[in-house]
């Protein structure tokens, strides 16, 4: 599991648990599984903003990085490689 | 597509909110071909397609306090898909096909024939985290898809309601097409401020996909 995997673990077992993130695959749908409503993925992201320090545009905003853990982590690491802050740079 | 708005709190921010307001919106668009979500279904849950075409006693489903408008919207050909759990009214979505002014936001949308809008969605408080939105917008998709009705289906929300835009963006995938500025009166009056939509080419501009089909 990449670091930023583990970040946006942690940030989804902030707003849902641990034991239900604990059950995830990266790859799960967390809308679809009903993991979160829509209500928790506004949580979420907010804490994208302010626990990691990623600005998060309308642009942003789409099933491909918000959709599941695997999908976060490659959001975080592509906002990162394009100079965004976060741990260690911001 | 969503006409709930957050509180604010202050005397200055109730007369701004109630009496004139400048407020931002977004238009979002959707490839209506796209694929859609798998939703947990909603225990006890039914979704009621309202049309003129298809008469039936949807006075039975709506509240009468919505009557009269739903009277409007069918008389301009749209159609409704009203939710009930255990038979209760829960929420509601609107689709039209016909370029129109909105009578409450005052945004006026202007459609191409294979172009759909969706507006009014609603669910009730009791079952906003139930995911109710979720079914009414998978369903008014489906329902296009499976038609082939249209192949693109706009929507436009405050952008303030962050849960509405975060909804149909990451769970549903509609892109920001063009934002406007809406004015509103007495939260009863609205209109478009003109010259705020950007880019000034869209479902809310005088051009657009609309004006190259025609």
């Amino acid at each position: 599991m990449t670091g930023a995997a583990t970040e946006a673990r942690h940030i989804l077992s902030s707003v849902v648990g641990d034991d239900l993130v604990a059950s995830l695959g990266d790859d799960d749908q967390l809308f679809s599984r009903g993991v979160i409503d829509s209500l928790q993925l506004v949580e979420i992201i907010e804490r994208f903003q302010g626990d990691l320090g990623i600005e998060v545009g309308g642009e942003d905003l789409s099933p491909e990085n918000f959709g599941s853990i695997a999908g976060m982590a490659r959001f975080l690491e592509q906002k990162r490689a394009r100079g965004g802050s976060g741990p260690g740079n911001g | 597509m969503t006409s709930a708005e957050p509180v604010a709190s202050g005397g200055l921010a109730w007369v701004r909110q109630h009496l004139f307001e400048v407020v931002p919106v977004e238009v979002l668009e959707r490839d209506v071909a796209k694929a859609l979500p798998e939703l947990t279904p909603i225990l006890g849950m039914r979704i009621h397609r309202v049309a003129a075409s298809k008469p039936g006693p949807w006075r039975d489903v709506v509240p009468q306090h919505q009557w009269r408008t739903v009277e409007r919207f069918l008389a301009r050909g749209d159609r409704g898909y009203v939710a009930t759990v255990e038979g209760q009214y829960a929420g509601r979505i609107w689709l039209s096909r016909t370029s129109h002014r909105d009578h409450w936001s005052g945004l006026r949308i202007r459609l191409a024939p294979d172009e759909a809008y969706a507006y009014a969605m609603e669910a009730g408080p009791r079952y906003r985290r139930l995911g109710l939105a979720a079914q009414l917008v998978a369903r008014l998709l489906s329902d296009l898809r499976d038609g082939q009705e249209a192949s693109r289906v706009y929507g436009w929300v405050d952008l303030r309601n962050r849960e509405s835009l975060i909804l149909l963006s990451v769970v549903f995938g509609f892109t920001p097409v063009q934002t406007v500025r809406r004015a509103h009166l007495l939260r009863r009056i609205g209109w478009q401020v003109r010259g705020s939509d950007q880019p000034a080419f869209g479902p809310l501009s005088r051009v657009g996909r609309h004006a190259e089909a025609d």
